[in-house]
Formats: C-alpha cells, structure tokens, sequence
C-alpha cells in the first residue's frame, strides 16, 4: 500500500488510482470507498486532496469542452451542406416545374430567384442610384456592400448607399444607429453622413448613434482612427469643429449647444494584438503595472510618477472590464481616478511617507 | 462564425427570425444551444452517432419546415423534447440499442428532464475549477496539450513524447511545469480574491 499520507498535490495527481477517482468515482465503488474512508483517517490531507481533485476536474472539463467543440464543428459541417442541398433542390424542383409551364409563369422565376438566392431582403431603391436600407424588425440586420465592408444596423434605424461607390469615397447616409466594420481602401475614405455630424475613415470599426428625436450623438471607436467633424452650416463663420478618435475612445455632440465632448467608452476593450495579456501583479511596481495597462487598452493614464514610484501592488485583475481594474487598483492604493477628456487620471497621496 | 449582432438576442427572437428565413439566426441558435442538448442527448443514450445524427436531422428538419413554425414561449424547452423524440424514433427504427437499455434511458428522462434541469449549467459549478479552467487556456500551447493527453485523454508519457515529438522525460518536464503554473496562478488568486472558503466538500 502506498503511503498516501506523505503525497504532495503533483503526486495525488499523477496517481492513477486517484485520477481514477476523481473523474470516474461512480464506476469503480470499490476505489470510492477507499478514498472516502482514506481522507476521514487522514483528514489533515483534505487540503491537498482537494487541489489535486480541482486540478483535474479543470483539465477534465476542458477536455469535454473541446471534444463537444469539435462535434459541434462536425455536424454543423453537414447540416450547412445538407441545408444548401435542400435549397439547390427546391430550386431546380421549381425551375422543372416552371420549364414546363406557360408565358405567364416568367414572372414566377424572377420572384423565385430572388427569394432563394438572396437572404435577406432586397433593399428599396431611392431616387437613381442610391439604395434604403430599412430595419423596422427587433433585431439587427447585417448589410454587406460592395466593397466588403459590413454594417449591422440595429432596430429603427435607416442607411442609404450607392449601388457603386464614387471612384475617390465611399460616402453613406445613417439615420439611427449602426455598427460599421470597413473595408481598408487608403484611396477612398468612407464617410458616414449624419444629420448631425461626419464620421471618416480610411477603414476600421464603430458605432455610431445618431436619432433626431435624442439630444445626443455619439461615436464609438473599437479599432483605427476615426475622424469626427460637425456639419457646418453655410451662415456659420467658423469652421466646424473636428475630433480625431483612436480605439476605446468616444465623441458624443450636443445638439443642445452645439459641442463634441471627447470621453472613453463604457467598456474599454483591450486592443487586438498578438500578445497575451496577464493582469496578475506579485508585488509589481505601480509604475510597471499602469504602463501595462496602458499598452493592452490603449489608454493614456496620468498620475504623479513620483509620489507612487515606492509604490508596489498584488492584485489579480484578469477577467475584468477595465474600470472595474482601476476600482480594485484604486481601492489597494488608497487613490481615486477619473475619466477627463480621453483619459484615465489616478490621484492620491501615493506611498511616500 | 460567431455573429456577434445577435448576442443579445433571446431565443424566441430567434425563432421567429428563423421562420423569416435568416440562415444566420440559424447558426447563431444551433452554436447556442448545441453542447447542452448534445450533453442531454448523450444522457437519454449511450450512443454518441445517434445523438450526432438526431441533432443533425432535427436542425435540418427546422430550417426545411421553418415556415411552419409557431411561436414559442420556450424554445429550449421545445427543443430537448423534439431531440428526445427524434432519438426514440430513430432509435426504434435502427435497433442499435437492446430494448432493456432502451427503457432505462427512457426512465432516466422520465425522471430528470424538468424546467430547471435546462437552467443549471451542467458542469461544475465550483469558481475555483471555473477559474483554474481560464488559467489553463492561458498556459503556453505545449504545456496545455501535455495536460490534456495525460489527465484527460489518459495517454502513457511513451505515447505523449511521440505526439509532441520530445523525449520522454521533455513530456514529463511539460506536465510537471504545466501544473506548477496552474497552481501558481491559483495560488495568487486565492490569498487576494475575498471568497467564503467552501467548506462543502464533494460528499
């Protein structure tokens, strides 16, 4: 018999009797039993018992996860060739149908490619060249033009686009909101028309709000650069105001008084890169730590580098929107932040006594 | 592909914009609700195929018949039914299962499938395996490979080295570093994170 009572985390784990245990307990009673009357004489070991059991429930799970991911990738893979074949089927079923018909059914194949070929439903044609868009259902609509960009219009929400984009911008008329993902063409900047302000940009991803019957207009940014200009109205002597926004950062105008405010969205994401980042802090200088921070979400944060330079943190902050961090870091620091223009600024009495 | 538009929207609206023919609805629905009422599935029979083909069949038949569809107050709760079904049917038809087996996932159904079995999440509920879940994915790529061929797929360290192409002692290597990581991050979270120590242990 093993000496069990001596075995370390890593050894219960490595164990096979134990492995077995814990994942397939109620197969092998006999190996439960054991276990079970093992850990009420040595009850000391619980502890280490129940790291190892976690250990392996976490490598267990997620070797669950990724077999039934796998499985879900699979049938998928059939059921969108047996869907497409259904389809095909229903087309050529009609078309044999309708080849064998009169004159009067033409018209019937027209309608009937329509429906079949296109998944969504066309839009209205508006004056010569330029299309509607309408979303009058509860849900948001995906639009796709034809420079690959992709607009997900939400709910109550109009855009007007051309059946061919001019050859120098793509220009757009949103009413509503929308998020836009666009196609990166350096040549030909896309440029979103509101009845309140301009969004350009050469090609990234944003939101834009923009209701006539809201006091407010805004502009999120998700990733590049985006430029944000108010329309100017010709009796106006100066020229309209222009903001110029990276990712995470947001304008909202006032159609009150007529001015952009500049301010970081609600939940900050952290920007696409190859790096993984960790937010875990051992002991981790304050200085390192904000600088990381600043790095992942692309963030300008201001505080006095001196008064925190003896400062030091542990903290564990993954898994967190970034404002629910700075909360947790404040809270350790004995400090307060706010949000002032496009930026995080921390103050506190720091650590220098 | 994961249709980020439609994360906030229910099931219900779902449906019914299945019924309009939106294939995307379709996908963004079957990704949703496909590990539970596979994991359901694999309850009612021990057959893994019948399962994969039941849930094949019952998408398909959805997209097929979706300008038939009702509306629902439940769609999940539709759906686990009509996959129970589908797999008593298709079962009877293939006999692959004894008929004693039959009637013993039959009487497991009976017995567990209520309202709230479709609620509970059925993994474990414990934040810390939850946790020790996101640090693992964290883990560089070889050291969580190595944990899963030794703990999950039960792989001998032989067989380990030649799936990762190192010697034998390289796997052990990668399995010892892999659970000294994990234990660390562990360890951090649990001397700052404020959580009631669970004194309930698992009997």
């Amino acid at each position: 018999m093993k000496n069990y009572e001596n075995y370390t985390v890593t050894e219960f784990v490595e164990d096979e009797k134990f492995l077995k245990w814990v994942k397939y307990a109620n197969l092998y009673p006999e190996l439960d039993a054991f276990w079970r009357e093992w850990i009420v004489q040595y009850s000391y070991k619980v502890t280490e018992v129940e790291e190892a059991r976690r250990l392996i429930l976490a490598v267990q799970d997620e070797g669950q996860l990724l077999a039934i991911l796998k499985i879900e990738n699979q049938v998928w893979e059939r059921l969108r060739h047996s869907m497409l074949d259904e389809e095909r089927k229903k087309a050529t079923q009609r078309n044999g149908d309708l080849a064998v018909a009169a004159t009067t059914t033409l018209l019937l194949i027209v309608v009937g490619y329509f429906t079949y070929s296109s998944w969504i439903t066309p839009p209205q044609a508006v004056g010569d060249n330029f299309l509607k868009e309408i979303n009058n259902a509860s849900v948001p609509k995906a639009i796709v033009l034809a420079d690959g960009s992709s607009i997900t219009l939400l709910p109550k929400s109009e855009l007007q686009y051309p059946t061919e984009f001019d050859n120098n911008q793509r220009e757009v008329i949103l009413s509503g909101e929308a998020f836009f993902d666009i196609a990166r063409e350096s040549n030909r900047p896309f440029i979103v028309y509101t009845d309140a302000v301009v969004t350009k940009v050469l090609g990234t991803s944003f939101t834009i709000r923009a209701v006539s019957a809201e006091e407010n207009v805004s502009v999120k940014v998700k990733t590049g650069k985006v430029s944000v200009s108010t329309i100017s109205l010709p009796k106006d002597k100066g020229s309209s105001e222009v903001v110029l926004l990276a990712p995470n950062q947001q304008v909202t105008y006032s159609r009150i008084d007529e001015k952009m405010r500049r301010s970081l969205v609600d939940n900050p994401e952290i920007l696409h890169s190859v790096h993984r980042w960790n937010f875990t802090f051992k002991d981790t200088p304050v200085n390192e730590m904000f600088n990381q921070l600043e790095n992942a979400y692309g963030i300008d944060i201001i505080y006095d580098e001196e008064s925190f330079s003896n400062c030091s943190i542990n903290a564990a902050l993954d898994d967190m929107h970034l404002y629910d961090k700075m909360r947790l870091i404040c809270k350790t620091l004995e400090a307060q932040y706010e949000i002032v223009d496009s930026h995080i600024v921390v103050t506190g009495k720091g650590c220098n006594d | 592909m994961h249709h980020a538009e439609f994360d906030n929207i229910d099931d219900e609206a779902l449906w019914l914009e299945i019924r309009n023919s939106n294939r995307q609805a379709l996908e963004v629905l079957y990704r949703r609700l496909f590990k539970m009422l596979y994991q359901y599935g694999c309850k009612v029979s021990r057959n893994p195929t019948l399962v994969e083909d039941s849930l094949h069949d019952m998408f398909l038949d959805l997209w097929k018949y979706r300008e038939n569809l009702f509306a629902t107050t439940s769609v999940r709760f539709y759906l686990f039914s009509s996959l129970k079904r589908r797999m008593v049917k298709n079962n009877d038809t293939e006999t692959k299962l004894s008929r004693f087996d039959f009637q013993a996932a039959q009487a497991m159904y009976e017995k567990e499938f209520t309202q709230e079995d479709l609620m509970i999440e059925r993994e474990h509920e414990d934040q810390r395996i939850k946790r020790l879940k996101k640090h693992l994915q964290d883990l560089p790529p070889r050291q969580y490979e190595a944990l899963l061929l030794r703990f999950y797929n039960e792989y001998s360290y032989e067989d380990i080295a030649s799936m990762l192409d190192v010697n034998e002692q390289s796997a052990r290597n990668l399995v010892q570093r892999g659970l000294e990581l994990l234990r660390k991050y562990s360890e951090i979270l649990f001397s700052y994170i404020l959580v009631c120590l669970n004194t309930r242990f698992f009997f």
